[in-house]
């Protein structure tokens, strides 16, 4: 464990919880730092500079979502939730506020492992991403607006096209409904949410090889959507 | 205004008015006769039209016209000369007598339509101050009871008797409107544009109909207690809504702390030993597997528990439907991603007839019908069987079915599947608390649909609808 291996703040007032889940960090060969409260976490936040944050939302001084909040103006830290909370909207109102991605507890280890694997490889890859990506066997050129599956072209309306961009440009992210419609379709058109459904669904019948059976556009049900460049790994 | 029941007692009363209006004139003859050598005539015509004046004011009109011509008579016999004749020889002072009768006439006239006015005055002072009484006895009311009692209490005061029917109903209006049985007047409560109810109006003595006047006060006391039970009305349903939001919000704040109480000893738990599980190395094998029970375990009872809750939900209406329009292919989706990350060995066949129309349904609730139907058909279901999700559209409903070619359900327990805590199979070491049928027909049931299970050839199904609605319009590609 050394100096160079990525730091993960956890945040959770529970120290059982804690405790397992900074040994599958120290697993995914992480160094950890914990936190008991929101005002911990911030305090620790700046002073550290963790590369991931996992927080519980039902912390005992304050809201999570708080801490997002607070955390967002000075940190583009990826977030990971977690959330003992049955209720999706809590979830959508966190990652609204700027979390990439929620476990509901209970959860497994292994699912743990893989998000956070997940997470700090994203963030690994900084930045740009350049123009080209490619999934399944779709490959999408966002500098010539081209998108081809197994090299045939295929045509693409333009909406289906902002949409599909923003899923590329944020792999591994959960989206809520109201983040892609205020992109794709702008603010002031989130209630026609059944937009943004029949778009997802065109979108998986060109791209998808079984629509039903989604591989990379996957639907969080209640919250959003989740673009997976990679097939998860089992 | 005074009452128009002629009493035997007024009638009486009159009489005697009349007897102390020729009282009045004889006292007064009585006074001035010692006098009569020593005063003028003119003085004591005034004692005469004094006495008619007083009459006037005290007894009315009809008793001062008596006292006008019997003092008219009493001046001429026994002050005008010559004395003790009546209306013979004395051309002289023919003026002063007439004079004398016609302003004892005028006056009484006069005085008596003044104290008509006064009365009327009075009467109607007196109407307002009841109406003002019942009014505020009305606003205090807090009950149909309460209203009911003012109203007697207003009406017994003029000689009615009455009673309420409360009732929120337009065709008791227009019967008693159009219904009057002898005696007995109807009234319809009539607030804005509801009627709250009839009062029905009789004489406390029965020969007399309800005069004029009477009928104008009663529609006022209607009205006014027309506004007391719709007052009443509002009240009482605003305090109910009030109770049932209290109640609500308790009932979910009970249902939430203990969701968040419960689940964070079992996250503790999977968690845990989940890592003894999974430290590979680090433990024998036994101990090993031992710990992946427990997480089991832990998590098929975080299944029960949200399975309890969901249900809980589902009865209290604490949580109401979040329906949205979706492809129903959405939510396939996300139910298989779901139910066959369990094992590798889960595949389902699925069979979406083409160009499904948009659902109207709660896609989390949906998914977990879907979630249930697959976990069931997975564990009862023969190694190797066949699981398969079907969807197509029949008339005003889209029908979704989840079979396995295994095992049938067992003959005579298909219609009790659905209760609460019944399982297929009696002391069956598949585990499951017998809670996933009865959450997948809450669910349903909530969305409007229906849900039955039947075994087909060489294999069970369980079928559930969801309505078909009509979808929102989609406007083409360039205007969203």
């Amino acid at each position: 464990m050394n100096a160079q291996s990525p730091l993960t703040l956890v945040v959770e007032d529970e120290p059982q919880i804690r405790r397992f889940v900074c040994s599958a960090l120290r697993d995914e060969s992480c160094r950890a730092s914990e936190a008991g409260s929101v005002a911990q976490g911030l305090d620790l936040a700046a002073r550290e500079r963790p590369d991931l944050v996992i927080l519980d939302l039902g912390l005992p001084d304050r809201d999570g979502v708080d801490f997002i909040r607070e955390l967002r103006v000075w940190s583009a830290v990826p977030v990971l939730i977690l959330s003992a909370r049955s209720d999706e909207s809590d979830k959508i109102a966190a990652l609204d506020a700027g979390a990439d991605d929620y476990l509901t507890k209970p959860f497994g280890i292994g699912e743990l492992r893989a998000r956070v694997r997940a997470m700090l490889r994203r963030s690994q890859m900084c930045g740009d991403a350049g123009a080209l990506h490619a999934f399944g066997d779709v490959e999408a050129d966002l500098a010539r607006h081209v998108v081809r599956r197994a090299g045939a072209e295929i045509h693409l309306t333009p909406q289906e096209y902002r949409l599909l961009v923003q899923m590329l440009t944020n792999p591994g992210r959960v989206l809520t409904q109201a983040f892609l419609i205020d992109k794709v379709w702008g603010p002031g058109n989130r209630e026609n949410n059944h937009y943004l459904r029949i778009y997802v669904a065109r979108l998986r019948h060109k791209l998808e090889a079984d629509p039903a059976r989604p591989r990379h556009i996957l639907t969080e049900t209640g919250v959003g959507y989740r673009f997976q460049p990679q097939s998860p790994a089992h | 205004m005074s009452f128009a029941f002629a009493t035997p007692f007024a009638s009486t009363r009159r009489v005697a008015d009349y007897l102390a209006a020729v009282a009045v004139c004889w006292l007064t003859a009585a006074v001035a006769l010692p006098l009569r050598d020593r005063l003028d005539l003119p003085d004591i015509v005034m004692l005469f039209l004094l006495a008619v004046f007083v009459v006037a004011t005290l007894l009315g009109r009809g008793p001062a016209v008596v006292a006008s011509f019997l003092s008219v008579a009493l001046f001429d016999y026994y002050f005008d000369t010559p004395h003790h004749l009546l209306f013979l020889g004395d051309t002289e002072h023919v003026l002063t007598l007439a004079i004398m009768l016609a302003v004892g006439l005028v006056t009484a006239q006069l005085v008596s339509r003044a104290a008509a006015k006064a009365d009327d005055a009075q009467a109607r002072e007196r109407e307002t101050r009841q109406l003002y009484e019942v009014a505020r006895d009305m606003a205090g009311a807090r009950d149909g009871t309460e209203v009911l009692e003012a109203a007697r209490h207003y009406l017994s005061d003029r000689g009615l008797s009455g009673n309420l029917v409360v009732a929120d109903d337009d065709r008791l209006a227009d019967r008693a409107e159009g219904h009057h049985v002898t005696g007995i007047a109807s009234f319809p409560l009539r607030a804005g544009t509801k009627v709250r109810g009839v009062l029905a109006v009789t004489p406390l003595d029965d020969r007399i109909g309800l005069a004029d006047t009477q009928h104008r006060a009663v529609e006022a006391l209607a009205s006014l207690a027309a506004l007391a039970l719709e007052r009443i009305h509002y009240a009482e349903a605003a305090q109910r809504a009030e109770l049932l939001v209290a109640d609500e919000r308790l009932r979910s704040a009970v249902l939430s702390s203990l969701s968040h109480d419960l689940r964070t000893p079992l996250t503790t738990l999977v968690g845990l030993a989940d890592t003894l599980a999974e430290g590979r190395g680090t433990l024998p094998a036994d101990a090993a597997e031992t710990a992946g029970v427990i997480r089991d375990q832990a998590q098929a009872m975080h299944k029960l528990l949200s399975d309890l809750l969901y249900m809980a939900r589902l009865k209290s209406n604490s949580a109401p439907l979040r329906r949205e329009w979706q492809p129903f292919e959405d939510v396939v989706g996300s139910s298989l991603r779901l139910a066959e990350n369990v094992g590798p060995d889960r595949h389902v066949i699925i069979d979406l007839a083409p160009d499904l129309p948009l659902i109207f349904f709660d896609a989390v609730l949906i998914e977990r019908v879907l979630c249930n139907l697959l976990d069931n058909a997975f564990k009862y279901a023969r190694p190797g069987a066949r699981i398969s999700l079907a969807a197509r559209l029949a008339s005003a409903y889209l029908e979704v079915s989840v079979c396995n070619d295994g095992s049938e359900f067992p003959a005579g327990r298909i219609e009790s599947m659905f209760g609460l805590f019944v399982r297929g199979t009696n002391e069956s070491s598949i585990p499951g608390g017998g809670l996933g049928l009865a959450i997948c027909k809450a669910i349903v049931e909530a969305h409007g649909g229906s849900i039955w299970a039947e075994n087909c050839v060489g294999g069970a199904c369980v079928r559930f609808t969801l309505p078909r609605l009509t979808p929102p319009a989609v406007v083409s590609e360039d205007e969203p």
